[in-house]
């Protein structure tokens, strides 16, 4: 009864809120999209460096195409910020900080690689990147007692990527 | 404000505080009895604004607070560390649920 006056009032009057903030608990934690995210980055480099070797720069294909990996590079750069902070920041609790004390070091180092990869087309600066990333996956998997294998991406760029034994 | 009446929005204390619910709180009964674990408080986060949780613990001789969430993916103390008293708005007195 008091419940619905209070409601049909807040409905009038629009009482302030107090947040029971919680993200939605799906717990759904996955760093394979900002592994994803890496290979893409290294992926557009690799194809920008072609389309350099093979057209003129000023070719119609050249105009085309390099616009479009640039955006699909800065885009994955993001999503490897995006995912590996949604991790870090609602996953990872003090207890695994305490565990893998370099994981707030590591993290840093990702979002900085990540901008880096971002600004240049430096396929050795998007490597770094990928390794990074591999290291969270790793840690990321450890806290969830799950083993990893390290195997070579079946797709170009063909590089290593770290996968759960599952 | 002495007494002042919140819609709380959010699951992180469900199943004891629904999405919806209102809640009562008054500054009174700290002034009166102070922070108490289990105690269930409204503060001022910088970032998230009104948020209620529960108290799990005191600490820095009471003028800290750990507060938590019952649910797994609450963000509370466990993420952005402890709350200071002084931004506490009020304790609840009165939980007003839908069912």
């Amino acid at each position: 009864m008091l419940f619905k006056v209070l409601e049909k009032l807040d409905w009038v009057l629009g009482f302030e809120k107090a947040r029971a903030h919680c993200d939605i608990p799906c717990g759904i934690y996955d760093p394979h999209q900002a592994q994803i995210g890496a290979l893409t980055v290294i992926r557009m480099i690799d194809l920008m460096t072609e389309m350099k070797l093979t057209h003129a720069a000023d070719s119609p294909e050249s105009a085309n195409n390099m616009p479009r990996y640039v955006l699909v590079k800065e885009e994955h750069a993001e999503l490897v910020k995006r995912e590996i902070r949604v991790i870090f920041g609602d996953y990872i609790k003090q207890e695994q900080l305490d565990k893998f004390p370099e994981l707030p070091g590591l993290v840093h180092k990702i979002m900085q690689l990540a901008s880096k990869s971002r600004q240049t087309a430096d396929r050795q600066m998007a490597c770094d990147l990928l390794e990074a990333v591999n290291r969270f996956a790793e840690i990321f998997w450890a806290t969830k007692n799950i083993e990893t294998k390290r195997v070579k991406a079946p797709y170009k760029p063909s590089e290593e990527v770290i996968y759960p034994v599952l | 404000m002495l007494l002042q009446l919140l819609k709380i929005s959010g699951i992180s204390l469900y199943p004891v505080y629904r999405d919806g619910d209102f809640v009562l709180i008054s500054k009174i009964p700290i002034f009166v009895n102070g922070i108490h674990p289990g105690d269930v408080v409204v503060f001022e986060h910088h970032r998230f604004g009104k948020l209620i949780k529960l108290v799990e613990r005191l600490e820095d001789g009471g003028r800290s607070l750990f507060v938590v969430g019952l649910d797994a993916e609450s963000m509370d103390s466990r993420t952005f560390g402890y709350v200071p008293v002084n931004r506490v708005l009020g304790k609840v007195i009165w939980h007003i649920s839908k069912k």
